[in-house]
């Protein structure tokens, strides 16, 4: 139901059934390697390129959720999910493997909550049973696209951030009152917020304001006050973009807690792993939602939280041909109770 | 670096909070990390020199060319093993400026693009990076000769 | 930890083949160290076989000598041609083809009699050092030797 502007709140409260997540070497040695389902110790991960090693990446984490729950390809009506790649390959060479109906999205780095916020609609309004969304990101394959080959010796400036090598995947079902799982009570569509940064070596600090007006937008839609959420966290906005968007939003009157205003690209990796600013890419708040944050939902630590998923839409031509980035965010809202 | 021309008030606004909050580059501490490097690479390469010279029938005119050619070899070894972006993140320009900076440019380019096939990608994309310091090279090499063979002319 | 583990193994490997390389060559005391120290050499008289011209050979030599911006000088004679070579200050490197023209222009001046060839070049001082050794220690014999001289002057002329 279409609350306020842009807000979809889910009177029938989908669910979030189960999740896999996967990740790669340097993902293992970061601070929630505990959190992942499945991790690789090769970046390649026996596969001949990144881009192989990437669909990989999804399809173990769709593999996981369908074993978790033991249901077969045919028990899922849909499949949602999308990447940073050229035509977002990987995910839709994923959807071939595994053969469900499947709706490739790109949001860049928002991607997981794009995907999750549509699940939980067509979930809502009685479109499917099951619906599994995912988002993953490959490291390699992405700095090859965006950047410099990988072994290049170019120097990054302490701005930049580090594409995490992951996928998350979640499954989505209907609300059964016998079962407690994690529900998604509303979501929010964020547009496109061009502040005319151009360095694709700061994606946070172009990012930061497109969090602020998602969540901003959310709170009044739903009239509310943060303190209505345990915990807001941002996709991977990163030191700078963690640290403007505060700022930001504090200029604008909605005063949050720094405690309650947490980032994924900054709860993966530990402090002595060289990513300069954060972590990035659409695996990053996948990961570290479906994997770390609902673990510590279903422990009781959150009752509410709102993911924001941040993303940067450029491409490697746009930014070349000297066009600012241009940035989006999609807010979800989860509650858990414990009973 | 942004263009200012077209922004508006808000973008403005937004830029300069924003610049607050970014990380500076620890430029001192990268052009003393790029002096070491540097250095120690042309150190490398001196040793690498009176190697030829002593022990192979190489002058200090022709050593350079084998000279070039093994340090361009083992940067090419540092870029398979991957330990030269690490080094070229430590020394910046250090690394960068060196011929095996040139080097690491086209392995690096060579080894990416391998999964593309060998004329596709190693051979179309090798030159990715490197491409522009060979056409700017070569076209700032024919600028000061033309610059010097008309003060040539000019002076007698 | 694998790459940590790789780069140490690399650097050790590396460096051992220098050092190997470093120490199993056959060469004097004088020849070992002419690339890096002052050694100071002895002029050598290849032909004729006169010991009355080592005197002239020797103020040759302290005619470079003397000059402000070298070191270290190497002479080297058969018949009328002789074969200078000498090690340029570091702070004077930058003006060594300048230097070059000088010298020879002077030698030339004061010894007219004589055809010169002046080099800065390491190789050469290298090799008119080896040469001297060689002769000393009678490894190499004197036609052996002429042949070797003419070798060496040719080094100059070498671009690639």
């Amino acid at each position: 139901m279409l609350t306020g502007k842009h807000t979809w709140v889910f009177n029938n409260r989908p669910v979030i059934l189960t999740t896999g997540v996967s990740g790669g070497p340097f993902e293992a040695k970061g601070h929630l390697a505990d959190d992942f389902d499945i991790l690789h110790d090769d970046l390649y991960m026996g596969k001949e390129t990144y881009e192989k090693a990437h669909q990989f990446l999804l399809e173990e984490a769709v593999g996981k959720v369908m074993e978790k729950k033991q249901m077969s390809k045919d028990d899922i009506q849909f499949f949602l999910a999308g990447d940073l790649i050229n035509q977002i390959t990987p995910s839709s060479f994923a959807a071939s493997t595994h053969g469900i109906p499947y709706l490739g999205l790109f949001g860049a780095c928002s991607t997981s909550m794009e995907g999750l916020a549509l699940s939980s609609f067509i979930i809502n309004y009685d479109g499917a049973e099951y619906v599994i969304t995912g988002a993953s990101s490959h490291n390699a394959a992405v700095e090859k696209q965006f950047r410099y080959p990988t072994e290049y010796g170019g120097q990054k400036p302490p701005t930049a951030q580090w594409t995490v090598t992951a996928a998350g995947a979640a499954l989505i079902g209907k609300n059964k009152e016998e079962e407690n799982h994690p529900c998604v009570t509303s979501a929010t569509i964020g547009k496109v917020i061009d502040m005319g940064l151009s360095d694709p070596f700061n994606m946070g600090g172009a990012m930061a304001p497109a969090a602020a007006d998602t969540i901003i937008k959310h709170l009044q839609d739903l009239e509310v006050g943060p303190d209505h959420y345990d915990l807001i966290v941002t996709g991977d906005l990163g030191q700078i973009g963690q640290k403007a968007a505060l700022d930001y939003m504090a200029k604008q009157g909605v005063k949050l807690d720094p405690e309650k205003f947490r980032d994924c690209g900054l709860m993966i990796y530990k402090e002595d792993q060289e990513v300069f600013s954060g972590a990035s890419g659409p695996g990053c708040s996948a990961a570290v939602f479906y994997g770390h944050l609902l673990k510590r939902m279903k422990q009781g630590e959150f009752k509410r939280i709102l993911v924001v998923a941040t993303g940067a839409l450029l491409s490697p031509l746009s930014f070349q041909q000297g066009q600012s980035i241009p940035c989006i965010a999609h807010a979800v809202a989860i509650e858990y109770e414990n009973k | 670096m942004a263009k200012k021309k077209n922004l508006n008030p808000d973008q403005q606004k937004y830029q300069q909070l924003q610049k607050k909050h970014e990380l500076k580059r620890p430029v001192l501490m990268n052009c003393i990390r790029a002096f070491w490097v540097g250095g120690l690479i042309c150190l490398i390469g001196q040793a690498i020199t009176y190697f030829y010279i002593y022990f192979f029938n190489f002058t200090e005119q022709t050593a350079g060319n084998p000279t070039v050619a093994t340090l361009i070899f083992i940067s090419m070894l540092l870029t398979g093993f991957g330990i030269y972006d690490h080094l070229g993140q430590f020394g910046g320009a250090g690394s960068a400026v060196p011929v095996t900076g040139f080097g690491n440019a086209v392995i690096s380019a060579a080894i990416e693009h391998r999964s593309e096939g060998y004329v596709l990608g190693v051979g179309g994309n090798i030159f990715k990076l490197a491409g522009s310091v060979i056409v700017f090279g070569v076209f700032s090499a024919f600028v000061v000769a033309l610059i010097k063979t008309l003060i040539g002319m000019i002076g007698g | 930890m694998m790459k940590q583990f790789r780069k140490r193994w690399f650097w050790i490997a590396f460096f051992s083949v220098l050092l190997l390389a470093g120490c199993s060559s056959q060469d004097g005391q004088q020849s070992r160290t002419a690339l890096f120290k002052k050694v100071d050499p002895a002029p050598i008289l290849i032909s004729p076989k006169s010991s009355k011209d080592t005197g002239e050979l020797n103020d040759i030599k302290k005619t470079v000598v003397t000059d402000d911006s070298t070191y270290d000088v190497a002479v080297a004679r058969k018949d009328k041609e002789v074969l200078v070579s000498y090690k340029v200050k570091h702070s004077q490197r930058f003006q060594m083809k300048k230097i070059e023209k000088e010298l020879t222009k002077k030698l030339e001046k004061n010894y007219p009699h004589y055809t010169f060839s002046v080099s800065s070049d390491y190789k050469i001082f290298l090799e008119i050092v080896r040469l001297g050794e060689k002769l000393e220690s009678k490894k190499m014999d004197r036609k052996k030797a002429e042949k070797r001289f003419g070798e060496i002057k040719t080094l100059k002329d070498e671009l690639t």
